[in-house]
């Protein structure tokens, strides 16, 4: 099977989550990858999908229609709350609700991808667009309708880096930030709390992750998304942990964050 | 000596602090041995630091001083030397050739005396910072930023070169153009022979 899934419309943007990464941040390419990683893995494990499967796998932010391929397949579509499992025959047709609570609702399909049909990090998804993957799995063994997702609690957690300034930091943590309505891919700006003003700019750019909070010369912080740069010339304030990336980058406008001091892994600085 | 200063970014990449200035075939050359270290998925340069990035769980950073305290300039990948054409017409031009005491048409042949040196990539997907400027010359940042740069501006900021890639805001003093995607293949230390050409 070549042809698993065809996308039928697309309520607002969408794009394909995985695929070949040709260029790597040597030449400045960031990782790309999903706005929230957690929604992907919960999306793999309520397919029970096999160890080392490659998912397929769907970030939109409005309605989306689909129909399955030459073959029936399993869809797990992630809300914040939950993940919802459906099941398609060859050629059926299906129309998921766009996000609640989110800026993008997760779609993880459950095949093996052969060769997945991005050209970069991620890709665009257009209508009409078919996913070209494997042999699906037979799906869940357990199959549900809906399985509930812990949501997490508590601040998002944020290894400091000193770069910015203690005072940077402290107006961090103390404050209480909302998420920018505009925001993307690349980055996510913080509303609503004390602005830090006096962190500079770095003499020549440095690298920079996807986490990474950016203290801006007008005192607003930034959160690098996925898609960000490699570089950067803002001082840093820290990096938010990779578990808890996609409760920033995920979150709908308006939503309140916190956060606060989290540890590194050992073995590691 | 003083060592790189290793910080953690976040608990799945490292950032590498050097202790002084770095040729950019020492910083290829680092590069290459940081992305042969057990557990690393990715690893790149800025002009005063490297960058790793942990594919699992991260290891000590003993082992990334380690790594590159033997590392040599000279000792990464060869260097290619590549041709970048540009037509020098960008809407600064007049002022930097003015800010440098000469005439535009001086500031482009300026630019055929000696390639520049590709000196980190980064910002966007491809853009690859050129130095140093010839004689030694800077061009300020705009006070105010272009709320959009087009892809393929060729771009003068403090005393590094640029060509878009794509679409952006920017703060460089734009005096040429050139292919959006023409320094895509570039690598750190790599060297870029500027050509001045009429593109229409």
């Amino acid at each position: 099977v070549s042809r698993v899934l065809q996308v039928l419309s697309c309520g607002g943007p969408a794009w394909w989550v995985q695929g070949p990464a040709p260029f790597a941040a040597t030449r400045g390419h960031p990782p790309g990858g999903p706005l929230d990683p957690a929604a992907l893995a919960d999306g793999l494990a309520a397919l029970d999908a096999p160890p080392g499967a490659r998912p397929l796998a769907v970030e939109h932010t409005g309605v989306l229609e689909v129909a399955a391929g030459e073959a029936p397949l399993w869809l797990a579509q992630v809300e914040p709350d939950a993940v919802a499992l459906w099941r398609l025959r060859a050629g059926e047709r299906l129309r998921l609700p766009g996000p609640t609570g989110a800026r993008v609702a997760g779609l993880v399909i459950g095949a093996d991808a052969a060769h997945a049909p991005t050209a970069g990090p991620w890709a665009p998804l257009p209508p009409g667009a078919w996913a070209a993957a494997g042999p699906p799995w037979s799906g869940p063994r357990a199959p549900k309708d809906r399985i509930p997702r812990p949501r997490p609690r508590g601040p998002v957690r944020v290894l400091p880096v000193a770069d910015a300034g203690p005072d940077a930091w402290s107006a961090l943590v103390d404050g209480q930030w909302a998420v920018a309505p505009a925001a993307d891919r690349r980055g996510v700006a913080l509303v609503g709390g004390p602005r830090a003003l006096g962190a500079g700019s770095t003499a020549r750019s440095r690298p920079v992750v996807p986490g990474a909070i950016q203290a801006l010369p007008d005192g607003r912080f930034v959160v690098l998304g996925p898609d960000g740069p490699t570089l950067g010339g803002y001082p840093l304030v820290g990096v938010v942990l990779a578990a808890d990336r996609g409760r920033v980058w995920n979150a709908a406008p308006g939503a309140e964050v916190a956060f606060a001091g989290g540890g590194a892994r050992e073995g590691h600085g | 000596v003083a060592e790189p200063i290793c910080v953690p970014l976040g608990d799945d990449a490292l950032r590498v602090d050097l202790p002084g200035p770095s040729s950019a075939a020492w910083r290829r050359a680092a590069v290459e041995a940081l992305a042969a270290l057990p557990g690393v998925a990715d690893a790149w340069s800025g002009e005063t630091s490297l960058a790793l990035r942990w594919a699992g769980a991260p290891r000590p950073a003993a082992e990334v001083q380690a790594a590159l305290a033997g590392v040599q300039a000279g000792s990464g990948p060869p260097a290619v030397t590549h041709r970048l054409a540009v037509c020098f017409d960008g809407p600064d031009l007049p002022a930097v050739a003015e800010a440098w005491g000469c005439g535009p048409e001086a500031v482009a042949a300026l630019f055929t005396a000696a390639p520049l040196t590709v000196m980190a990539i980064g910002f966007q997907p491809g853009f690859a910072y050129l130095g140093p400027l010839p004689g030694g010359r800077s061009a300020p940042r705009r006070p105010q930023p272009r709320p959009r740069v087009p892809a393929g501006a060729f771009g003068l900021g403090g005393d590094r070169a640029g060509v878009y890639p794509g679409d952006c805001p920017g703060g460089w003093q734009l005096i040429g153009r050139a292919a959006p995607g023409a320094l895509s293949s570039v690598a750190v230390g790599d060297a870029v022979w500027i050509e001045p050409r009429d593109i229409p």
